[in-house]
Formats: C-alpha cells, structure tokens, sequence
C-alpha cells in the first residue's frame, strides 16, 4: 500500500533551475557554509590580531 | 517618534496589510485559505520562512547581543543550511506526495490516528504558550518607544495581525511576511550605513572593526571545545542542526510554509534560500551591533539603556550607592575613548609596540566599563526587587535608534520591529488555527461542508489569537516567563522530531512502537529538565535519540507491517 498522492500535483523529481541535479545544489549550499564560516574566521582573524 | 516617522510606520505596515490581503482575496475555500491552492511561487515562501523565525524581540535583542558579548551567536545558524539540504532531499517530497494540511496529517497517514493527535497535542501546547509569548515580548518594548502601556500594545498588534491572519489566510500571511522581511532587509542594511556614517569624522569603518575586533566583539567563529558554552562552532553545527531539523521540520508554523509550494522544486528552493541568506543576515545584524558597540566608544551612553532600571538606580532610595558608581563610569568611559583613540593613532602611524600597549589599556578599559554596567545592574536589580527586570541588552539597539537615527529611518526601523513580530505571530496563528480544524476539529466533525471548514478556520483563527493576547498580558509581568516558555518550548521538540525521523526514514517501524517511542522519548526528556542540569539546548538531540531508540526496540508491538514511508 502507497501513500495518496495529489494527481494535481506531483511529487516527481524536477531538476532545480541550475546545476543540473540536486545532488550538485546540496553539494553547492555545502561548499557555500564552508566557505562561510572560513571567511568569518579569516574576517576575525585579521581585525583582532 | 516625529510626524514623519508615524506616517512612515502607518504607510509601510498599511500597505503591507493592504497588500496581503488583495493577494489573499480568493480565500474562499479551505484549499485556498489554508494551503494557498498550492500555487504559492519560491520567492514568497523563503521570504515568509525567514520572517516567522525573525520576531521582534530577535531583532532587537540580537543587536544588543552584538554589542554585548560579540558576533558568536552567529555559529547557532552554522547548522540551518545542514538542517535545509536533509529537509529538502527528505521531508519535502514526502508531505508533497502525501498530499497534507499539516505535518501531523502525514503521521496517521504513515502510522496511525493516535500518534497523530499526539503529536498534534504537542504542538499545540508548546507553540500556544510560544505564541503568548511573541506578543508580549515586543510590547515589553515597544510599550517605552509609543508610550502606551503593555496590554494596549499586544492589544493592538495582536489585533491588527489576527483581524488579517483571519480574512485572508495563509496567503495574507505569506505576502505580508515576504513584504514585512523586505522592510526589515531594509531596516538592518540602512542602520549599517547610519552607524558607519555617525563615527565620528576620523573614524573610518576600518578603525570601527579594528577597536570592535580588539574588544572581542567579531568572535563569529570560536573553535573551542566546551560544552557549557552555548555558540561555537560545533554547538552551531550539531545542535543549531538538530534544532533547524526539528523546528523547521516538524513545526507546523514552519512546515505550512513551505507545503503551499506549486511544486517539490518551489518549496526545496524556498528551504535552500533560507540556508544560504539566514547566516549573512544575522551576520549582519551583529555586525550592527557591534559597531554600535564602537559608535558608544566616542558617544556617552547612559549607564543603563533600559529606563526602568536606570530610574530605579537614581532614585532617592539607593542615591548614595549610586554615586560612587556613576564616578566610577565616569572615568571608565573617558579612558576607553582615549585608549581607542591611542589605538587608532598608533595603527595609522605603523607603531608596533605602541599598538601593543594600546591594545591592552583599550581591553581594560572596556573591561572596567563592563564591570561598572554589571554593578549598575545589580544595584537596579535591588531596587526594584525583580532580578529579571533588568534585560538591558534588549533596549540597547531601541535606545541608539530613537536618539540618533534621522526622522524617517526611525519610522522604517520600527516598521521592521513591528514586522518581525507580525510576522511571527501571524504565522503561529494561522498554523495552529490549522491544525486544530485538521487535525482535531475535521475528524470529530467529520460530515461538514467545505464552507463551514472555512469559517471554523476563521473562528479559530480568533480564537487562538484572543488566547495569544491574554497569555501576553500574563508574560507582560513576569520577565522571566520569556526563558521559562524557550525551555518549555524545546522539551517537546525532541519527542516530534523523534517520530518525524521513525516515518521518513525507519520503514519497519510501526504505529504503537512511534507511539510508545513518543512517549518515551518525552519522558526522558521531563526527567532530564527535572533531575539533571543538562543544557535544554541538547534536549532535542537527547528526546529524538530516545524516541528512535525506544521505538526501534518496542518494534515487536506491530504484528502488521509497517505503511512504506
């Protein structure tokens, strides 16, 4: 037995609007908050030297 | 507040009123007023994400924690872009395919109607105590900048956003928050610029950041290993997650959010845009508050910025002790200025040594003038008998706005307080007027029209906002209230993220194991704020493992298969 699904609106996997999967969107907000948090430290770092 | 900032203030929240309810004009079936007839596009939704989690009293009080105890408090959003990715690659096309009002529609859908009215229960209790709350606190404040007393002013508000809460709906809703974040876009992006542009004249904003990273109040990523300190880096990333997981994932007041999405794609990028914009905004946020920090280094504030507790400590009552303290602040703040000054002229002349010895005097300066505040606020505290009435760091960002900001910007900064809370409490409203026609009212009644589902969802809108405003008036007068529902708050959290992870991700699990793991799960989590002094940030992590354990080995309870997830 399956869950009831909206016929009006499926919950098939579109591709997102960039990069092409998913995958690589996730992998992207991934690299973005390393990214982030490295700036931070490096903005931290230079003004309480 | 000028002519000028009242006519700003009535125009922005106006219009934005005005606007969401022309949006929200064609409300008239339980789809359309509950769920938006799911055509609700991307942009609307992020923007109605981040302004439920933005009320008022965060607004305000983050930029005081800015200028109080630095930028750290940032790393409680490093684990909300984590908590975004699992939610959009899990739970969002989940409840798409499931077709759902709310997320505890899904439960009984995947385990059964008991552990759906369980977990309906535990919202309903933790976010109606929440939503009593997110009234008062911004009347607590707002009561000082218009003069009006705390219950005319939840009043009010609580009656502006439920009179458009209950009309239009969550479409009301959703376009008055995405314009009520764009205000406080706004708002946040304008005081940075004010505050820059009201150093003093040979102060540049390089100068604002080296005295505010020498007084330690750009600490936005502190590595240190400690499990009492509440923001680093990995606190941010493991609890701030769990948190994200649990709030944005199984809070009906989030989830309704995102499940009018016109498609899974909408409603994932609505999440994702939230993970990445949320940590520069409070980075932001903070930023401001630390320069107001630097701004207070060359302008004398009062002592204390809460005027309440500034009266109390001039009164004829405590007069002599306060004097010696006043001298003392005196001084303080006079040796701060010079020692930033000594600084700042041994940075431009390239003087190493200099820098060094200045560096220091500037730490200790700012140090003695933390101490004396210390001092003025245990000396308020005694006078008025209330510990808790002394939040100092809540008035601080108010006190700087309504002083120094120009006629105008005042107006569009109290329009962004204003619709932070709005947000916020409109939100709850709506979601817990949704799920008590859903989940409870709608299967007790089961043979109602379409019709009259909708005006029981406009009857509970009221009804859960004339609740909100008599809990206010209760939170009004006990300060330490706000604490006490945060920590009520988070020890139901734990048990509904618990059941969430047994239905998204344990297919074997059945419905008595997720209901008894719920129960247990909440048990352990009654027994850690009763008889242990663990931090209730970590009930969350505790709650949820306890379920999922307990469910996992009460698995043998369900003699028939599990529902696929």
């Amino acid at each position: 037995m399956s869950l009831p699904t909206d016929p009006a609106h499926p919950a098939h996997e579109d591709p997102p609007p960039f990069l092409g999967t998913w995958s690589r969107v996730y992998a992207a907000v991934g690299v973005y908050l390393a990214l982030l948090i490295l700036l931070f430290a490096l903005f931290r770092g230079v003004f309480e030297q | 507040m000028t002519t000028l900032d009242w006519i700003v203030l009535v125009l922005t929240l106006g219009g934005i009123i005005i606007y969401g309810l022309y949006k929200s004009r064609n409300a008239t079936t339980v789809e359309n007023y509950l769920r938006a007839g799911r055509q609700m596009p991307w942009y609307a939704m992020a923007l109605s994400i981040m302004a439920t989690q933005a009320s008022a009293i965060t607004f305000i009080s983050t930029t005081g924690q800015g200028y109080v105890d630095g930028m750290r408090f940032v790393q409680f959003y490093f684990g909300l872009p984590i908590a975004m990715i699992l939610l959009s690659a899990t739970a969002v096309p989940i409840f798409h395919r499931a077709n759902v009002y709310t997320a505890y529609e899904y439960l009984e859908q995947r385990f059964d109607g008991k552990t759906r009215s369980l977990v309906s229960l535990l919202f309903l209790v933790s976010r109606g105590l929440g939503v009593g709350v997110a009234l008062s606190a911004p009347a607590i404040v707002l009561a000082i900048i218009f003069g009006w007393s705390d219950a005319v002013t939840s009043i009010v508000v609580g009656t502006v956003v439920v009179a458009y809460t209950a009309i239009g709906g969550v479409q009301a809703v959703t376009w008055t928050d995405f314009q009520q974040m764009l205000i406080m876009f706004a708002g946040i992006v304008f005081a940075f610029f004010l505050v820059v542009w009201l150093m003093p004249a040979d102060v540049s904003l390089f100068d604002a950041l080296t005295l505010a990273g020498a007084a330690g109040r750009l600490n936005a990523v502190t590595t240190t290993v400690d499990w009492n300190d509440r923001y680093n880096l990995w606190s941010g990333l493991l609890g701030g997650m769990f948190l994200a997981l649990a709030y944005f994932g199984t809070d009906q007041s989030q989830v309704q959010r995102y499940l009018q999405g016109k498609n899974v794609t909408h409603s994932r990028i609505s999440l994702l845009f939230n993970g990445v914009v949320k940590i520069p905004f409070q980075f932001i946020i903070l930023l401001v508050g630390a320069l107001v920090f630097i701004f207070f280094t060359f302008e004398k504030p009062p002592l204390l910025f809460q005027p309440v507790a500034m009266q109390a400590i001039e009164s004829a009552a405590v007069e002599q002790r306060y004097a010696p303290i006043r001298d003392r602040y005196d001084q303080a703040h006079a040796s701060r200025e010079q020692a930033a000054r000594a600084l700042l002229d041994a940075q431009r002349a390239g003087d190493d040594a200099g820098q060094s010895t200045a560096r220091e005097r500037y730490q200790q300066a700012v140090g003695e003038v933390m101490a004396v505040r210390r001092d003025a606020s245990a000396l308020a505290a005694e006078a008025t008998g209330d510990a808790n009435s002394v939040n100092d760091t809540n008035y601080i960002f108010l006190h700087f706005v309504t002083r120094y900001m120009p006629a105008g910007i005042v107006g569009l900064l109290m329009a962004a307080i204003l619709a932070a809370a709005m947000s916020t409490i409109s939100a709850e409203v709506n979601s817990l007027a949704t799920v008590t026609v859903i989940d409870v009212y709608r299967r007790i009644k089961t043979n109602g029209s379409d019709n009259h589902y909708l005006w029981a969802s406009r009857f509970f809108t009221l009804f859960w906002g004339a609740y909100a405003v008599v809990i206010a008036q209760y939170a009004t007068n006990m300060g330490a209230l706000i604490e006490v529902v945060n920590r009520l708050g988070s020890l139901f959290y734990g048990g509904m993220l618990g059941v969430f992870v047994l239905a998204f991700y344990m297919r074997g699990i059945g419905s008595n194991a997720a209901f008894w793991g719920v129960i247990l799960g909440e048990a352990a989590i009654f027994c850690c704020y009763f008889f242990t002094g663990i931090s209730f940030l970590w009930y969350n992590v505790i709650g949820c493992l306890v379920v999922v354990g307990s469910a996992w080995l009460l698995r043998g309870l369900d003699r028939k298969p599990a529902l696929p997830v």
